[in-house]
């Protein structure tokens, strides 16, 4: 079973990007969860959520993005998504999820403002 | 009702037979003790003692002052140890008097070593033939077990329980002295004058107060049922005469004349021992108790899986219900292949509706167990009503969306098919594609608004179509939709749907390709229903 890579990295204005490599799904949603609580539980920071590098995710990863992005709501944090075209995208795109979570093409673009 | 697993009960750490043993043996032994010490206080002389031909000079009657003494310990030992029970039930004055006679004692033990230690030969008007240092060190020891082993911290019991364990060991050295005469007792105690009579009443009042708290400090682990508590019953009464058996071997075999000093280490390393075995003795009986504890909840998780199974077995029969398979020139065909694990979030419905259409509704709850199998059946259960009393599929979604739980998000998707005419009201709310499969073409059709409950009250829109005769309208859940494939790849909508183009055979034929694009073990549920026009 192959795991996801998880790479933290500090954007400027505050953002932490989250970049995901892999697969996400019910094998490895947790492992995502807990990086984004991780960075969550800190504090202060906005957060992108990187998955330019993830080949796939399934509606486990779909749901720990949407609890991610409601916690940081609730506490008036931002919270983006960085993807570009591929099968997530595609996920995103159906479930309607690009309607309650800013998308962005890049993680630097949740910076920026662009997206 | 079926039958009863019955799950073990709860662990102890004490046998209860045993307990009752010990606190019966209790109430007797400090009763003993104190008509014992009476008998002395009213200067009796027992036959047996006076008869013992060894030693002859330190075998004498209990004196007054000793007598007296340990009589009070005697009394502060039942008080405290019986209280609630018998005569002495209703008031925890007994306790409480018994605690203070006990510490009055302890206070005077203390008084007679001082004294002797100043080299004071004349107290309360006697010499100090009577009672001497060992008589202090006894009523020190025992006057303060008796406040130690009513206290409510653990820890306090055990030191009493040790305080008067020290008291056996002692009396198993004295009595070694008796054996050997005046010189290795006067040497040990530094004054021979304790009584023999005082030995056995000390020993008594100390088995009484060891027993006052029958299941708690070393007696939790004595009245174990588990291997410590077995070692310690076998093993301790050893360890208590061990002194016993170092003096005895340092009195035949002198290899230097400070006796006293070898008493003393016998004393202390008797102590040792018995701290050591006590030390032990307890952490194998932890050891062994969790070890049982954990036996017990993998029995009781596993009779739970048993009990449950039933249950996880009966949602999953209700996830998905075809009321009908057949209409007059339409057939319905529904596939359903469980991932790994027993239930997952998939939950479908087929079903004639009032005014004569057909219902077909898809649910999948993201995640895996009952959780998310309950609201799949939830959220089905609503579209299929909301269907039923008449709402069209968007309407119906705009409606169950309305009501949201925290933490469930949905996909779901919601058709009605007129069967006279053909045509199709579709809404679907982040669900896969369904694909419509005519003779020309396979065609997708994309959800008409977002998850349910990822933002409520969003409204949903409708797509609408006609069916044709021979075509097929597929639908299934995302553990279809996105897999992996053994030849690479994944079964995404488009790809299944090229699959699929100009398949001319009946609904269930269909279903079974589906089924048998994706990957033959799953990991998340499947779930194909496939409707189609035959006439």
């Amino acid at each position: 079973m192959k795991g996801l890579t998880l790479h933290e990295q500090p954007l400027s204005d505050g953002w932490m990007s989250l970049a995901v490599e892999g697969e996400i799904d019910l094998a490895t949603v947790d492992e995502l969860q807990k990086a984004i609580n991780g960075i969550a539980d800190n504090g202060g920071q906005h957060l992108v959520i990187d998955l330019t590098g993830s080949s796939f995710m399934d509606s486990t990863g779909l749901k720990a993005l949407v609890m991610a992005s409601r916690r940081f709501d609730e506490e008036g944090r931002s919270f983006a998504i960085a993807v570009s075209g591929g099968p997530v995208s595609r996920l995103i795109d159906l479930s309607g999820v690009n309607t309650s979570i800013r998308i962005v093409d890049r993680a630097e673009d949740a910076v920026s403002g662009a997206g | 009702m079926g039958d009863q697993i019955a799950a073990p009960g709860p662990r102890t750490s004490v046998d209860p037979r045993v307990q009752e043993r010990l606190s019966v043996a209790g109430r007797i032994i400090r009763w003993a003790s104190v008509g014992f010490a009476l008998i002395g206080l009213a200067g009796l002389r027992i036959a047996l003692f006076r008869e013992i031909p060894p030693g002859p000079s330190l075998v004498r009657e209990l004196t007054p002052v000793a007598a007296a003494s340990l009589t009070t310990l005697a009394l502060g030992a039942l008080f405290a140890g019986d209280t609630g029970r018998g005569v002495f039930r209703g008031t925890v004055w007994w306790r409480r008097g018994g605690i203070a006679l006990a510490i009055a004692s302890g206070i005077f033990g203390a008084v007679i070593i001082g004294v002797f230690l100043a080299d004071r030969t004349d107290i309360w008007g006697e010499t100090m033939d009577t009672p001497s240092f060992s008589v202090g060190v006894v009523l020190v020891l025992l006057g303060l077990a008796v406040p130690l082993c009513a206290a409510r911290r653990d820890a306090a019991v055990v030191a009493g329980q040790v305080a008067a364990l020290l008291v056996f060991s002692l009396a198993g050295v004295i009595f070694m002295g008796y054996v050997f005469g005046d010189p290795s007792v006067g040497r040990l105690f530094l004054t021979p004058e304790i009584s023999f009579q005082a030995t056995i009443l000390a020993v008594l009042i100390a088995a009484g107060i060891l027993l006052m708290p029958p299941a708690r400090g070393l007696l939790s682990t004595a009245s174990s049922p588990g291997a410590g508590g077995r070692l310690l019953r076998w093993l301790g009464p050893v360890v208590l005469v061990t002194p016993a058996a170092l003096q005895l071997v340092a009195e035949r075999v002198p290899s230097t004349d400070r006796v006293d000093v070898l008493a003393f280490i016998s004393v202390g390393l008797g102590l040792l021992l018995l701290i050591l075995l006590a030390a032990f003795v307890r952490t194998l009986d932890r050891t062994a108790l969790e070890a049982a504890t954990n036996a017990a909840m993998a029995q009781r998780a596993e009779i739970g899986l048993q009990q449950e199974a039933p249950v996880v077995q009966r949602l999953a029969e209700m996830l998905h219900i075809v009321e009908v398979d057949s209409v007059d020139g339409w057939e319905v065909a529904t596939r359903y292949r469980p991932g790994s694990g027993s239930v997952a979030g998939d939950a479908s419905a087929v079903q004639l509706l009032p005014d004569g259409s057909v219902g077909l509704i898809m649910v999948d709850v993201t995640g895996h167990g009952a959780h998310p199998a309950v609201w799949a059946i939830r959220v089905r259960d609503l579209l299929l009503q909301s269907l039923v009393a008449g709402k069209l599929p968007a309407e119906a979604m705009t409606l169950v969306d309305w009501s949201a739980p925290g933490d469930v998000l949905a996909s779901a998707l919601v058709v009605q098919l007129d069967t006279v005419t053909g045509e199709v009201r579709l809404a679907s709310a982040g669900h896969p594609p369904a694909i419509l499969v005519g003779a020309q073409q396979a065609e997708l059709k994309t959800p008409t608004g977002p998850l349910l409950y990822l933002h409520p009250s969003s409204g949903y829109a409708e797509t609408r179509f006609e069916m044709s005769t021979g075509d097929a309208l597929v639908a299934f859940s995302d553990g279809v939709a996105d897999v992996q494939l053994s030849q690479g790849g994944r079964t995404e909508p488009e790809r299944l749907a090229e699959h699929l183009l100009a398949e001319t055979g009946m609904a269930p034929r269909i279903a079974e390709l589906v089924l048998a694009f994706a990957t033959p073990e799953p990991v998340d549920d499947q779930t194909v229903v496939v409707v189609r026009r035959s006439r």
